[in-house]
């Protein structure tokens, strides 16, 4: 506290002071002899030189500056404004040119002209930039009070820096809430509540406020997408409209209410527009064996959400797709290397994989125990039984005349020991040919091994060998027979008739007749016979004596593949939730005409199973990164002959593989967030040798956006734009991920803003030190802060005031009327 | 032209006075003298002289009054105090960058202060801070005399950079019709896109200090943490930037232990050097990065983060549903145990142990209930918990339309934490447990539950984190969180209600390679100069007063002034 001079230069003037008071009277022009009349004049020499120097009281203690913040914006309730006027009006006129005005909304004509308001405008007209301008009109180290009404509508969060300024300053925020406006229905947001993409069902949801019902219309590029009537509205109401764009790109939505019943004071708020990014459709890798257009089909089935790329599975390259469907494709005609490319790509990038197929997939294709098999929902089981194959045996014996003796009788020996190795359910028959031919024992179960016998011990020889006709009556009685194996076996002396044998016994091979040959008696070769076994796909035997009796061999007694394909009407039964069946009714599926059988493995969900056997049709889970989904059976075919006629089944297919194929998880998780003027584009690595991919500015002229990497594997973006306007990005160029990021005045429209997100007006308060004031609540309160104020009062005034009335007194002293004290005189 | 002390009217009142007061006092009969005549000639005369007993006279000498009056008025009207508005057509504003500014900065900012508002015409400027700290240095009509102490005043933070924002505050969306001239002090870099964004009447330029400039400067601009690359679960790879010339890596420590890196790889970059320490342990330590040597600017020296606590979470388990069972199994950050486990999945958990259960539909009123232990508070328990457990992003429209009402999430007191989920979600009719949320909302239920923190891979003042907690401090700032997330406004040690704490650092590398940045943008830095220490309207008043006194003086003792 003291007094200071701010020019003190011009001090140098006094010296001249006395000179000006003398220098007349050393040049003898002086007549004053009044010592008052000098004085006085000095006096005013010496305030006039004292001004020039800016004299200045400097005060240890500033006087406090009240700052009041009004929130003039729309969202108020009519009569807030007025209430918030009239207070002000006091407030002013109370704190004088102490106060200071910061506002937004509608200037009040109060205010008009006012130096002491600061009003915003555009993104800084609201509540955190109004709280800024007020802390920053109060000197710093002078004590101060920001009293602020507003109805704690906010557009923007009030920040953690805010409170950590006006704490650092010891100045308290006191905050008066208005009422704003609750009752109004409007839309207050719009967003799509999953991704958008072209030819694919998606959501888009918007949040309604207010109290009424209204009727809801979400439009694009001005064709009406969806609607919703009647919606009720009871406070805060979250609406979702299904919609299915027609193309990929960035589509400017509007969401509209009419308003049927309810408050509806604002109509500006009854619609909300924003720019929808919408995806391109799932690139899909397509690996088929089935027929020529069968891709075609599958096309024309998931529609154009979905775009099909069929491959040869020998060159595929997997990663480059969201999705591979393998439709019927056998496991060996997928090498090895393929499959684990494919099993790579679902694992570590997220490529969803669709493995789908009736007798060419899962067991029937061979897949047990593949590379693929080991990422499937089901286990592709092939179960195997040992089992003895049905055989039907005709036995032809020659008994022609040739054959006397010990021949026939080896023969007989040879039948009974084929005869012998035959099953219960196996079947018998023996022809002998003796110049004719003739049934001994008809084809019967070889478990009538009595009348078998009997028929062989019957047999004698005599007659000639004509066997044509013998093998002509087994052929023909075969026909009629359904055994697994079907076989001939000829028991001949190799003294047979030429004839038309060769077409007759490749017939019966092509037919699945086996013919053997058997020749009896001391010739070990008979080219005839050999051929015959040849030609009839069966083997040739040669027996010398009874001690060499051959083991004919009539079937092969292995383990055998059970089919896996089930062939036949199958009801199906449905799961899970909404999110697999979209608009597609799940009670509606019809029943399959076959499947393939499958075994669901532990933590797979079954969306479709068959009623009766409860073997999974269409089943999916999450392998690794990516999503892996089987359909058992024929996507297009006979099998699914029934849900073609199923208005779902396209509908159905599509989700299946957009789910599976999870185009989202991309390796980077984009976040693109507006701060202030800044751009915030930040790309999380999910997969981690993915480079970054190139991301461009749309509504830049494409400019390319610089990353910066924070942290390994989180690259951020950050740049300047316009509030005003939209950001539109593609990230990629091949297949660009779009994303939008609307502008900052359709963040939070004051208006449209849900006001269950109004700021907690008393934690605000109390964490400046300040307090919680109703709207009429008293707001003169102490000013806080200030502990290093200082203030300076100008005296050049008072020094200026001085001067004057020093010259003015000395004015009238020299004119005042008074008594001379040297007579005067009066000449000429 | 306005008036200071007086308004036009009182001034021009006070004008009037004058003149009818010097008027009066000219008209005074100014003495009653003798006379002698020596002839009668001259008797009509001395009768007009002496005229006795009478105050006035005739106006005779009007010369000599307007001098009186001129000199009176000139006073007069300096003691009004006039002021030019002519200055006053533009708005000048001078924003001194205060973030940033470790103690040397600060000190060679104050010193310039001085000439800075000597450098403006007297009345014709205003001072404000960017930084942490609005506040007004000056005002248009404050002595200079204030300036320092005001900045003295500020509170010292070393806070991130704002000066974009408060140009666009101050130049964007105007209403006041003047054009603006922004003078910007400190060597903060203002990107070119800021400057395009301003009102078409506003132009920036720039003063640079050179005290300010650090052409050798070496900063941390960058420190942030990851999962290991090398898959260990217990440890994280951490990036670290040093921008500027080259020199010696920076001094690793956790907490106050140097650490010798297991791993590093280095890569030289156009602005410096960037590395990667490979498999940190995270053990909760704090890690700070330190570069040695003094290169002027100190604040950009040393950055510090705080690293998550990995240890394998032990968890035991009587949930018979298989998919629970097998994200268990699958996450390798959880050990399953049959004892002393940290959290229980499924019903009877042991006494005191925080436990994931799963309810029917009359246990609780909510799909998704949070139960927290007394003395947490509600609200922060559903903010952080909403988060945590993943619940933003569970098709909440979906579930609630397959569940066929709303999809509550609440929380309440109880005596031991819990989540507690309605069992039916489990089901596979409801496309929760297929969901991609499912597996975050287990992970995160069971690490809330134990009170794991989440990783954060950076934390730069300035920058929002997902908050923990509601209320964050330091020494001089208790922060009540006001949204979602928490900002550190500055860099420092932040302490939580629940005891954990964060470090947040400076990490600009724009900052770092401050100096000449800003006259790329800004246009070559301006040299300030001002007529402040010229003479105003009253002082201009004041020496024509003066010469005019003196004139009148030197009349008066000459007789020519009656």
């Amino acid at each position: 506290m003291g007094l200071e001079w701010l020019s003190p230069g011009w001090l140098l003037l006094l010296v001249l002071v006395p000179v000006a008071l003398f220098l007349p009277r050393l040049s003898g022009a002086t007549r004053t002899k009044d010592l008052v009349h000098w004085a006085l004049r000095a006096a005013c020499f010496v305030a006039l030189v004292l001004v020039l120097t800016r004299p200045v009281w400097v005060n240890d203690e500033e006087d406090a500056t009240f700052v009041f913040v009004v929130d003039a914006s729309e969202s108020l309730v009519p009569g807030m404004n007025a209430l918030v006027t009239e207070e002000l009006a006091t407030a002013l006129e109370t704190r004088g040119e102490n106060a200071r005005v910061v506002g937004w909304g509608e200037r009040p004509e109060l205010l008009a002209d006012d130096e002491r308001v600061t009003w915003l405008d555009g993104e800084n007209a609201d509540l955190e930039p109004a709280l800024e301008a007020a802390l920053a009109a109060i000197p710093a180290g002078a004590p101060g009070r920001v009293t602020a009404w507003t109805d704690g509508v906010s557009r923007r969060e009030i920040s953690d820096r805010i409170v950590s300024a006006y704490q650092l300053r010891d100045i308290a925020l006191d905050v008066a809430l208005l009422e704003e406006r609750r009752d109004d229905l409007a839309v207050v947001d719009l967003w799509p509540a999953e991704t958008l993409r072209v030819g694919h069902v998606g959501k888009v949801a918007a949040r309604l406020t207010g109290f009424g019902t209204v009727n809801v219309e979400l439009t694009a590029d001005g064709t009406s997408w969806a609607t919703l009537a009647d919606v009720v509205v009871d406070g805060v109401r979250d609406v979702e409209l299904e919609v299915e764009p027609e193309a990929a790109g960035f589509a400017a939505c509007e969401l509209a209410i009419e308003v049927i019943d309810g408050d509806n004071t604002v109509a500006a708020n009854d619609k909300r527009t924003k720019t929808l990014p919408v995806q391109d459709p799932l690139e899909v890798l397509v690996l088929s064996e089935r027929l020529a257009g069968s891709v075609d089909q599958l096309q024309n089935l998931v529609g154009d959400g979905v775009k099909l790329h069929p491959a040869n599975p020998e060159s595929i390259q997997p990663e480059n797709y969201d999705l591979v469907v393998l439709d019927d494709v056998r496991a060996e005609v997928l090498p090895e290397e393929q499959q684990q490319s494919i099993i790579d790509s679902v694992e570590t990038r997220g490529t969803g994989l669709v493995v789908a197929g009736g007798e060419a997939a899962f067991g029937p294709g061979g897949y047990h125990d593949t590379l693929v098999d080991t990422v499937l929902p089901v286990d592709s089981i092939q179960k195997e039984e040992k089992r003895d194959p049905s055989t039907t045996l005709v036995v032809i014996i020659d008994t022609s005349g040739s054959m006397g003796g010990n021949r026939v009788q080896l023969a007989k020996e040879v039948s009974r020991l084929a005869i012998r190795r035959l099953l219960p359910h196996d079947k018998v028959g023996i022809v002998e040919f003796y110049g004719a031919k003739r049934w001994a024992a008809p084809i019967q179960p070889a478990s009538n091994s009595i009348e078998i016998q009997r028929a062989l011990n019957r047999l004698d020889a005599g007659g000639g060998t004509v066997i044509l006709p013998a093998i002509e009556e087994a052929f023909y009685g075969l026909q009629n027979v359904e055994t697994r194996y079907k076989h001939v076996l000829v028991l001949t002396d190799g003294g047979v008739e030429t004839g038309p044998f060769e077409s007759l016994v490749r017939k019966m091979a092509a037919k699945g007749m086996n013919v053997s040959t058997v020749l009896v008696g001391p010739d070990a070769h008979s080219e005839f016979l050999v051929n015959i076994a040849n030609w009839g796909k069966g083997r040739f035997y040669s027996v010398t004596n009874r001690f060499n009796l051959p083991e004919v061999l009539l079937k092969q007694p292995t383990s055998a593949r059970i089919p896996a394909w089930r062939p036949g009407v199958h009801s199906v039964r449905t799961r899970g939730g909404r999110g697999w069946w979209g608009a597609a009714e799940p009670s509606e599926v019809p029943p399959l005409a076959g499947y393939t059988e499958t075994k669901v493995r532990p933590g797979a969900l079954v969306l479709v199973e068959t009623e009766k056997a409860s073997h999974p049709v269409v089943a999916s889970w999450q392998y690794g990164a990516g999503r892996v989904s089987t359909i058992a059976t024929e996507l297009t075919g006979a099998a699914t002959d029934g849900w073609n006629e199923w208005d779902g089944y396209g509908a159905f297919v599509a989700r299946l593989l957009a789910r599976t194929a999870q185009p989202d998880q991309g390796p980077f998780r984009y976040t693109l967030t507006r701060d202030g003027h800044e751009v915030v584009l930040r790309a999380v690595r999910t997969e981690r040798s993915e480079r970054l991919p190139a991301v461009v500015d749309v509504t830049d002229a494409g400019r390319e956006v610089s990353f910066s990497e924070r942290a390994p594997g989180t690259f951020v973006a950050r740049w300047v734009t316009d509030p005003a306007n939209e950001v539109r990005l593609a990230a990629g160029s091949d297949r660009p991920r779009r994303l939008v990021l609307a502008p900052y005045s359709d963040l939070h429209d004051e208006l449209a803003t849900d006001p269950s997100d109004a700021i907690d007006h008393e934690r605000l308060a109390a964490a400046t030190g300040g307090r919680s004031l109703a709207a009429q609540e008293a707001w003169t309160t102490a000013p806080t802060g200030g502990s290093r104020a200082r203030s300076v009062t100008d005296l050049r005034p008072w020094f200026l005031a001085l001067a004057l009335l020093t010259y003015l007194v000395d004015v009238f002293w020299r004119r005042r009327p008074r008594s001379s004290r040297s007579p005067a005189s009066i000449s000429s | 032209m306005s008036w200071q002390v007086l308004s036009p009217f009182v001034t021009v009142l006070g004008a009037l006075g004058l003149a009818g007061v010097l008027f009066l006092l000219a008209r005074l009969r100014v003495r009653h003298t003798e006379h002698v005549v020596p002839t009668t000639l001259f008797w009509k005369a001395a009768i007009e002289e002496t005229r006795a007993r009478e105050l006035t006279e005739r106006f005779r000498h009007p010369w000599a009054y307007l001098l009186t009056l001129l000199l009176a008025l000139l006073i007069w009207f300096a003691f009004a105090g006039p002021k030019s508005n002519a200055v006053n057509e533009t708005e000048r504003v001078v924003l001194i960058d205060t973030s940033a500014l470790d103690d040397g900065r600060w000190q060679a900012l104050a010193d310039e202060l001085e000439r800075v508002v000597d450098g403006f015409d007297a009345g014709s400027v205003r001072v404000v801070t960017s930084g942490l700290v609005p506040a007004t240095v000056f005002a248009e009509d404050d002595e200079p005399r204030l300036a320092d102490e005001r900045f003295a005043a500020l509170p010292r933070e070393l806070a991130p950079r704002r000066l974009e924002r408060d140009l666009l505050a101050l130049g964007r969306g105007r209403t006041d019709e003047r054009p603006l001239e922004l003078t910007v002090v400190g060597p903060t870099p203002v990107r070119e896109g800021v400057l395009e964004l301003l009102d078409d009447d506003v132009t920036v330029r720039a003063v640079v200090p050179e005290a300010l400039v650090a052409e050798g400067n070496r900063g941390i601009a960058r420190l942030g943490l990851a999962r290991a690359a090398s898959g260990r679960f217990d440890t994280v790879d951490v990036l670290i930037e040093v921008t500027g010339p080259a020199g010696a890596d920076p001094d690793l420590a956790l907490d106050k232990t140097p650490l010798v890196p297991v791993a590093v790889d280095r890569e030289d970059t156009p602005s410096g050097r960037t590395a990667i320490v490979r498999d940190v342990p995270a053990n909760g330590d704090v890690l700070r990065v330190t570069l040695s040597g003094d290169d002027g600017y100190r604040a950009d020296d040393a950055a510090a983060i705080r690293l998550p606590r990995r240890t394998r979470l032990r968890v035991s388990s009587s949930s018979t549903d298989e998919n629970v069972a097998l994200l268990l199994a699958s996450d390798p950050g959880i050990e399953l145990v049959t004892a002393d486990a940290e959290v229980h999945v499924g019903a009877g958990a042991p006494a005191g142990v925080p436990r994931l259960e799963f309810v029917g539909d009359t246990a609780e009123p909510n799909a998704f209930q949070v139960v927290y232990a007394a003395e947490d508070e509600a609200e922060r328990v559903l903010l952080e918990s909403w988060q945590r457990l993943g619940l933003e992003q569970v098709d909440g429209t979906g579930l609630a339309e397959q569940l066929g009402e709303p999809l509550g999430f609440g929380a309440r007191k109880g005596d031991v934490r819990a989540v507690r989920l309605r069992a039916e979600l489990l089901s596979s009719a409801y496309d929760f447990v297929d969901s991609q949320s499912f597996p975050l909302f287990v992970s995160g239920a069971l690490r809330w539950l134990a009170g794991v923190e989440p990783l954060v891979d950076e934390v730069r003042a300035g920058d929002p984190i997902a908050s923990r907690s509601s209320a964050w401090s330091q020494a001089t700032t208790e922060l009540a969180v006001l949204g979602g997330t928490f900002t550190p406004p500055t860099v420092g040690e932040w302490a939580s209600a629940d005891g954990s704490s964060i470090f947040s650092s400076l990490l600009d590398g724009e900052v770092s390679a401050s100096g000449r940045a800003a006259a790329t943008t800004l246009g070559e830095p301006v040299a300030l100069a001002g007529t402040r220490g010229a003479l105003d309207w009253i002082g201009w008043l004041v020496v024509l007063a003066f010469l005019v006194l003196g004139a009148e003086w030197w009349l008066v003792q000459r007789g020519r002034m009656p």
